[in-house]
């Protein structure tokens, strides 16, 4: 019963995560699950989706199909649908009902490409995971892609990895955090992938550093550092903690080595009690943490809810289950999380509100922050000093 | 690494053939794997002298994924390692997607790694009555394919059943079918009969193995004739088919 939420949602699921991080990516992502559920994946998580154009599909699954194993169907009207749209690659989602009867994604996947000129390819997502499951899985799948070529690495330039609205939902979060980087001398090779161009993906092998702002980017570095030999660092330039991001970057420039440079910040006074808590996806949460520890000199937890790997997490902070993460945020005095976490505090604590959208969708979007904003960090800094909101 | 995976109708002497063919490969210096894919888990029992060993799927029931590879992997005294897949309890689940599963954590549990295997056969379940039992087949699982059949109207009958799917089977870029193994064969009029269902799918027959009481007596003792009657005509059989299955898969025959 630990897993069992009765306060709070779950975060979005898997195949939403996949489809946001291919969203802007000139591909056809294709989820094969009944009719109605994109609704699900994109109307209700995805922010672009009434603005934007992209080209994802649901396949429109029916229990005879599935119980029959009419394969055959799905890969036709994915076929006929590439082959008039013309998109730069095909990604194949599960989803509930083909993972339990076992469907053959990656035959299935072959089978499209034998009759596409354009990269097929599946994103183990299955509906029983969080968005950074699924994300995480989309952008390892691109970077996997022949179409991502070793080119003469650019000195101080940076691939960012893990960029969605699902974890930076706030307008302007991709431009005010390229400016940061540019302004420290760094130049941006690619965005993945928000706000960005989809060419910029094809430079990628060209970067000196891949910087992971979120967990859904951290596999996709590990492969372009076996690929390329670029190296990652994990962590938002946010308040306090810019310059640190910006120095373990030079550093891994020069060495090659990946770095977390949040990691010793936060474990450096874990043994005190904490004042303050930030609750998210590891690198976001994390490196506001790191930043609020610096500037306020004072004892910083984190609560990471999400699948984030553990080398991204800091040290106990991967929390499963409402009960635990009830536990653990109410041993602080203040807690800087999204709003729908309210119904978790005890009369004590304070809550500093920090929008997710993979947590509470469009509940409380007017209350999302752009972090890589100094005046938005100062904002939290300041609540948190006053333990705000009760 | 070869990969085989050998399907047949039920009671035709899969487990039988396939225990004899790994520990004969075994002998001549292999390292083999034998992954029993039937709910019923007694693909190895012969292996492992009637002893059962804990099957993938009753070990995910009863720790969830807190086990290791050696919880359901052991080795048996000829030198076979043998995991069996298992599935639900009779009557209820899903035998098919227990396979996948089970094939799943073989693979994340490090199997392929850990074991370094040079050869793994796949003992399947009678027919491939699902997508569940054709998961062996699949691109990253066995290469090659071949099916048991005796001379019998039903047998055969299974058996191009299974040709036919794996067939089918091609665009996916499954396993390609080696050949039938005729079993349990009387006369040659069994032969002929499946030689002709071969030539219909432009196959070959790979291998006869006569209807021997030998195979009771190893049965009936809860062995393998390999290893109760090692210096036997049928022993020498297996060995023998063994040597051409494993030539074959390594472009030598």
């Amino acid at each position: 019963m630990k897993t069992v939420y009765t306060k709070i949602p779950c975060y979005s699921g898997d195949v939403s995560g996949a489809a946001s991080a291919l969203f802007e990516l000139g591909g056809m992502v294709v989820i094969h699950d009944p009719s109605g559920c994109n609704s699900t994946y994109n109307t209700h998580d995805e922010i672009r989706w009434y603005e934007q154009e992209s080209l994802i599909f649901i396949s429109g699954l029916n229990d005879m199909d599935a119980i029959v194993g009419n394969d055959e169907k799905f890969v036709a009207d994915v076929v006929e649908a590439a082959q008039s749209l013309h998109p730069r690659f095909v990604a194949l989602c599960n989803s509930p009902i083909p993972y339990i009867t076992g469907t053959d994604f990656e035959a299935l996947a072959a089978m499209i490409e034998d009759q596409l000129d354009i990269p097929v390819f599946y994103i183990q997502t299955n509906g029983l995971h969080d968005y950074v499951s699924g994300a995480a899985g989309a952008f390892a799948a691109v970077a996997e892609q022949e179409m991502i070529q070793p080119i003469k690495t650019k000195p101080h330039s940076v691939n960012i990895l893990g960029l969605t609205p699902l974890d930076f939902d706030a307008p302007g979060s991709a431009a005010s955090l390229i400016q940061k980087l540019e302004a420290s001398g760094w130049q941006v090779v690619s965005n993945w992938a928000l706000d960005c161009e989809p060419d910029e993906i094809l430079q990628a092998g060209s970067a000196a550093v891949s910087l992971v702002v979120s967990s859904t980017g951290w596999e996709a570095a590990q492969i372009l550092k076996r690929r390329f030999g670029i190296p990652a660092v994990a962590g938002c330039p946010v308040g306090g903690f810019a310059p640190l991001v910006i120095d373990a970057m030079n550093q891994s420039e020069a060495d090659g080595k990946n770095r977390i440079p949040y990691a010793e910040i936060l474990s450096a006074k874990t043994n005190l009690k904490p004042e303050t808590a930030v609750v998210g996806e590891a690198v976001g949460a994390a490196s506001l943490g790191a930043a609020l520890a610096l500037d306020q000199g004072k004892a910083v937890q984190i609560t990471v809810p999400t699948e984030s790997p553990a080398a991204l997490c800091p040290k106990a902070s991967r929390t499963d289950g409402e009960s635990a993460i009830e536990d653990r945020i109410n041993r602080a005095d203040c807690v800087v999380a999204d709003p729908l976490y309210h119904t978790l505090l005890h009369r004590d604590t304070a809550l500093v509100p920090y929008h997710h959208f993979a947590f509470s969708g469009r509940i409380g979007y007017d209350q999302a922050e752009n972090v890589f904003e100094d005046s938005a960090y100062q904002k939290i800094l300041e609540r948190t000093e006053n333990g705000s909101i009760k | 690494m070869i990969q085989l995976a050998f399907y047949g109708k039920g009671g035709i002497g899969k487990s039988t053939t396939v225990s004899n063919l790994a520990a004969a490969l075994a002998e001549q210096g292999h390292r083999v794997v034998q992954i029993g894919c039937d709910p019923k888990a007694d693909s190895t029992l012969n292996l492992c002298h009637g002893r059962r060993i804990p099957t993938v799927m009753d070990t995910c029931r009863k720790y969830n994924d807190d086990f290791k590879l050696s919880d359901v992997v052991v080795k048996s005294d000829i030198g076979v390692y043998c995991a069996e897949t298992g599935g639900p309890v009779p009557g209820v689940g899903c035998a098919g997607r227990g396979v996948i599963s089970a094939l799943e954590k073989l693979k994340e549990k490090g199997l392929y790694e850990a074991l370094s295997p040079d050869v793994v056969l796949y003992d399947v379940l009678g027919d491939v009555v699902c997508g569940g039992f054709a998961m062996p087949m699949r691109r990253q699982y066995a290469q090659t394919v071949y099916i048991l059949t005796s001379g019998e109207a039903m047998s055969i009958y299974a058996a191009a059943n299974i040709a036919m799917a794996v067939d089918r089977f091609k665009k996916r870029h499954y396993a390609g079918l080696g050949g039938f193994i005729v079993n349990r064969y009387h006369n040659e009029e069994d032969i002929a009969q499946a030689a002709h269902m071969a030539d219909q799918f432009n196959s070959s027959i790979v291998g006869r193995l006569p209807d021997d009481e030998m195979v009771k007596k190893a049965d009936q003792a809860h062995d393998i004739v390999l290893r109760m009657a090692k210096t036997s005509s049928l022993a020498e059989k297996y060995r023998q088919l063994a040597d051409l299955i494993y030539r074959r898969e390594c472009g030598a025959e």
